[in-house]
């Protein structure tokens, strides 16, 4: 039995993850709102052999009786990384980037008849308008994935497009007719912002969304425990910008280098164990 | 009597525990925390070989008596070899900087000496966290997040345990980023809100004065025999230890030395085996010799 064949070629898969993890991160590098994740690693399992029985004979120890010996490596924590990305100027008024905590809803219609709309979070604030199907002249605004942005009462938000649209710093709306005619007003809807208490219970959705996974909830505990609507002193969203994504390249690479040089040591001690098993079968020639 | 061969052979099974070592820590010399191990070979307890005597043969001044078939010590041989133990070295690891508001890192390279038995010792400082059967372990790995409960667990799901012995708790209405930790390891929420700020727990750390009394127990934890007190219990002391928020402690292999160590193990089993095979060769030598027609 060739135990550090199997402690590195384990440890080999973990690497393996970390780099695919860091090929993640690289491939989103211009994404909107995209969170790059931080993988590390963790020890695994040590167990005890005691290969001399006789232990009064063990002189000398500095360590209790008994070998310990560990096997190897995995993956540890995976965590997404909330740190701010920086603003890109896009001068489009329905592009909203999110200072601080926070994340827009986002509402897509149930496939199936009469069941509840599925709500997603997103830092995306890639939005457009798009023309409302059930009423003329009427607009919502949406996601890239067709995902409607949502209110501070979690219905998709509608404009109508008499009026021209600006959104403050804290989501609120101001209309003004197109025509100049009439005094401005805030809409009594505004972008709802949620904030999550506990980033762990996010699952990643793909398309730069997250939802809650109802599977890592504690029992008796619901997904809206776990989301806060934000007053709107506490938003801050800026419109005309989009949040770019947070990865730093030369940190990755850097990262991408040391995990590449890691997984081929552990290469080559895959190596020396297959040479150690050869040297042994060589004895008998 | 073949004992070379047994030496040989017991060479090369000590070297292969040794690799296994080498890959343990080569495997992990990127885990947080993580405290390389040093294998320690022993040759195995001494034999105390005799001759018999011959039958006229007398010892001078022992009053000449010749006992023939007695035995005469020659003298000690020590047949063979085996990896007696593995020392954790607990040398502080290098701090790098991760801005995560749940990496806390230990320096404890303030902590005094001191003689453990007759041995100078560093005692080494350790987070305390609660195990799956409820008892205490001590880690390093300072790669923290909270769990769905709010619970503050290290990477391998283990729950931190606070100066008063329990799990720290984060209530709802905190996420970690709203979270300071001092150097005491004082968990204060909302630390620039002066209407909301208030203390969540304090961290649990305990000071081992010789470390190498605990045993490994893998996913970075350690467990002691006795239970230890923590630093702010009756008897805990607490010189020299540092947290720092936003750093994580690597782990203290050293990768190049550690490849070069196992290249110079395979070198030494394949020497080992070379012997084995030199006895081989003798033994077929022997038995040509004994063939008729051959």
């Amino acid at each position: 039995m060739n135990t550090s064949l199997y402690i590195s070629s384990g440890a080999l898969q973990a690497y393996q993850q970390k780099i695919d993890t860091s090929a993640n991160n690289i491939a989103n590098v211009n994404t909107p709102g995209f969170k790059r994740k931080d993988q590390s690693f963790s020890e695994i399992l040590a167990s005890q052999l005691n290969n001399q029985g006789r232990t009064d004979q063990e002189v000398g120890r500095l360590t209790p009786d008994g070998l310990r010996v560990g096997y190897g490596t995995r993956t540890g924590l995976t965590q997404l990384v909330m740190e701010q990305g920086q603003a890109i100027s896009t001068g489009n008024p329905f592009d909203l980037m999110i200072q601080g905590k926070g994340f827009f809803q986002v509402g897509y219609p149930s496939s199936t008849v009469g069941g509840a709309d599925e709500v997603r979070y997103s830092r995306d604030g890639n939005f457009h308008l798009s023309p409302n199907p059930t009423k003329q002249g009427s607009y919502h605004l949406v996601n890239a994935n067709g995902g409607y942005l949502l209110d501070q009462n979690g219905k998709p938000i509608e404009l109508d497009g008499q009026y021209e649209v600006s959104i403050d710093g804290n989501g609120q709306m101001n209309l003004r007719s197109k025509d100049g005619s009439g005094t401005p007003f805030i809409s009594a809807q505004q972008v709802g912002i949620v904030d999550i208490q506990n980033p762990h219970v996010l699952k990643n959705m793909g398309g730069n969304e997250f939802s809650i996974d109802s599977t890592v909830l504690p029992t008796g505990a619901n997904a809206s425990d776990y989301v806060k609507m934000m007053q709107p002193a506490d938003v801050q969203i800026a419109s005309g910008f989009l949040e770019g994504s947070n990865v730093e390249l030369t940190k990755e690479m850097t990262d991408l280098m040391t995990t590449q040089r890691g997984f081929q040591m552990n290469a080559r001690a895959v190596s020396y164990a297959d040479q150690m098993i050869g040297i042994a079968n060589g004895i008998l020639k | 009597m073949l004992r070379g061969l047994y030496s040989a052979a017991s060479g090369m099974f000590s070297l292969e525990r040794r690799q296994e070592t080498l890959s343990n820590n080569l495997a992990n010399a990127q885990t947080p925390g993580f405290k390389k191990d040093d294998t320690v070979m022993r040759a195995f307890p001494k034999l105390l070989v005799e001759r018999i005597r011959d039958y006229n043969e007398t010892i001078p001044g022992a009053n000449g008596l010749t006992i023939p078939g007695q035995g005469v010590p020659v003298g000690e041989l020590a047949n063979g070899v085996y990896a007696q133990e593995r020392i954790p070295s607990f040398l502080q690891g290098a701090l790098v900087q991760t801005d995560q508001p749940l990496d806390i890192a230990i320096d404890d390279q303030n902590i005094p000496l001191q003689v453990v038995n007759g041995r100078t010792v560093k005692p080494t400082a350790f987070f305390a966290v609660e195990l799956p059967d409820g008892s205490v372990g001590y880690t390093r790995n300072g790669k923290w997040d909270l769990d769905s409960n709010g619970n503050l667990v290290t990477s391998d799901g283990y729950k931190i345990l606070g100066a008063d012995h329990k799990p720290i708790q984060v209530t709802s209405g905190v996420s970690k980023d709203d979270l300071y930790i001092d150097a005491d390891g004082q968990l204060i929420a909302n630390p620039n809100d002066a209407a909301n700020a208030r203390q969540v727990g304090k961290i649990g750390m305990v000071v081992v004065q010789n470390p190498y009394d605990l045993t490994r127990q893998g996913g970075n934890v350690y467990k002691s025999e006795n239970p230890l007190p923590f630093i702010q219990d009756a008897g805990g002391t607490n010189p020299g230890v540092t947290l720092h928020q936003g750093y994580v402690e690597q782990s203290n292999v050293d990768p190049g030395q550690t490849m070069a160590d196992m290249m110079m193990t395979v070198r030494a089993y394949e020497a080992n085996q070379k012997v084995v095979s030199v006895y081989n060769q003798s033994l077929e030598q022997l038995y040509s010799v004994g063939k008729i027609n051959g």
